[in-house]
């Protein structure tokens, strides 16, 4: 069915002859409610006219590339928990060293507070256990903010 | 009390088993999953070629943060190995990183097999015996290899 035939075609009777016809639309229906999103018309060069219904869209994370996948302490992926975490995320982000050597946060800190360390009586380690480099956490955004908040004043 | 077996020494004893370094067998206790049986051969052009050692190996609650601890059970002459089978080697002490694995470690031990180092020596006589008459020295180790090291 198309849209013509829903309408209904009256002839009137008219004293000239040049048979008139007017269209009458049928009664408007409601206009139907939209649905939450709106078909989407995408253009085409071929003949087939594609209309996109319905879209599923799922979204990955994962932390800024540094490099490597996994954390050397714990073994895990990045992506993944440390040990001591039950869901990854803020709470224990990557913690990236001056060498640009990269664990989970919570992994770094217990090495470098050392309090679980028996053999060295709980003394701090302060190197990075992946190339013995002291370690400090990389301050290159927060240096950069600083630097900012200079010019700025 | 132990807890959890935590993830990662279950991945590290997967990969021994599966995957084995060469001349190093690793296995964990069947009551224990921290006590691991180790088999170390004697490397090749060292005294100790044609010998077995066995040793265990212990990870503590603490590990990876500590070091494994690891001694020899076979009788060894080796002048960084003492009469009870502790090992001086920087990496089971000061050294020790928790990016190192049991499997880092056990190679380690297998090089200083290959490399005896008298200038650090534990067993100071046999540290002395190396350094003044190491021919002698060698002699000896080959002898205790033969007599107590056999699989």
């Amino acid at each position: 069915m198309s849209d013509e035939d829903e309408h209904i075609v009256i002839d009137i009777e008219d004293d000239d002859d040049d048979d008139d016809v007017i269209i009458v639309p049928r009664e408007e229906k409601e206009p139907t409610p939209m649905v939450e999103s709106a078909p989407v018309e995408l253009p085409t060069q071929t003949r087939l006219k594609i209309t996109v219904k319905k879209l599923h869209v799922t979204a990955k994370w994962k932390w800024c590339d540094v490099g490597e996948d996994t954390c050397g302490i714990c073994r895990m992926e990045f992506e993944a928990t440390c040990n001591s975490c039950k869901m990854p995320g803020d709470d224990c982000p990557l913690e990236v060293g001056v060498c640009r050597h990269a664990f989970h946060r919570h992994c770094i800190e217990r090495w470098t507070e050392g309090a679980s360390s028996s053999q060295n009586g709980g003394a701090k380690n302060g190197h990075c256990p992946l190339c013995r480099q002291e370690w400090k956490v990389s301050l290159r955004n927060r240096v950069a903010k600083k630097k900012k908040r200079q010019q700025t004043t | 009390m132990a807890g959890a077996l935590p993830r990662r020494i279950i991945k590290e004893t997967q990969r021994l088993l599966a995957d084995p370094v060469p001349g190093i067998s690793a296995n964990p206790d069947e009551s224990n999953a921290r006590y691991f049986h180790v088999m170390i051969a004697g490397p090749d052009e060292s005294p100790f070629a044609g010998g077995v050692f066995k040793l265990e190996l212990f990870l503590p609650e603490e590990y990876p943060m500590a070091a494994p601890k690891v001694r020899f059970m076979t009788k060894i002459y080796h002048p960084n190995i003492d009469k009870l089978g502790r090992i001086c080697l920087d990496i089971l002490k000061d050294k020790w990183s928790p990016a190192l694995q049991i499997r880092t470690v056990l190679l380690s031990i297998q090089a200083l097999l290959s490399a005896p180092n008298p200038e650090d020596p534990l067993a100071t006589d046999v540290a002395e015996q190396w350094k003044t008459n190491e021919a002698e020295a060698i002699k000896t180790a080959k002898q205790w290899t033969l007599a107590y090291a056999q699989a």
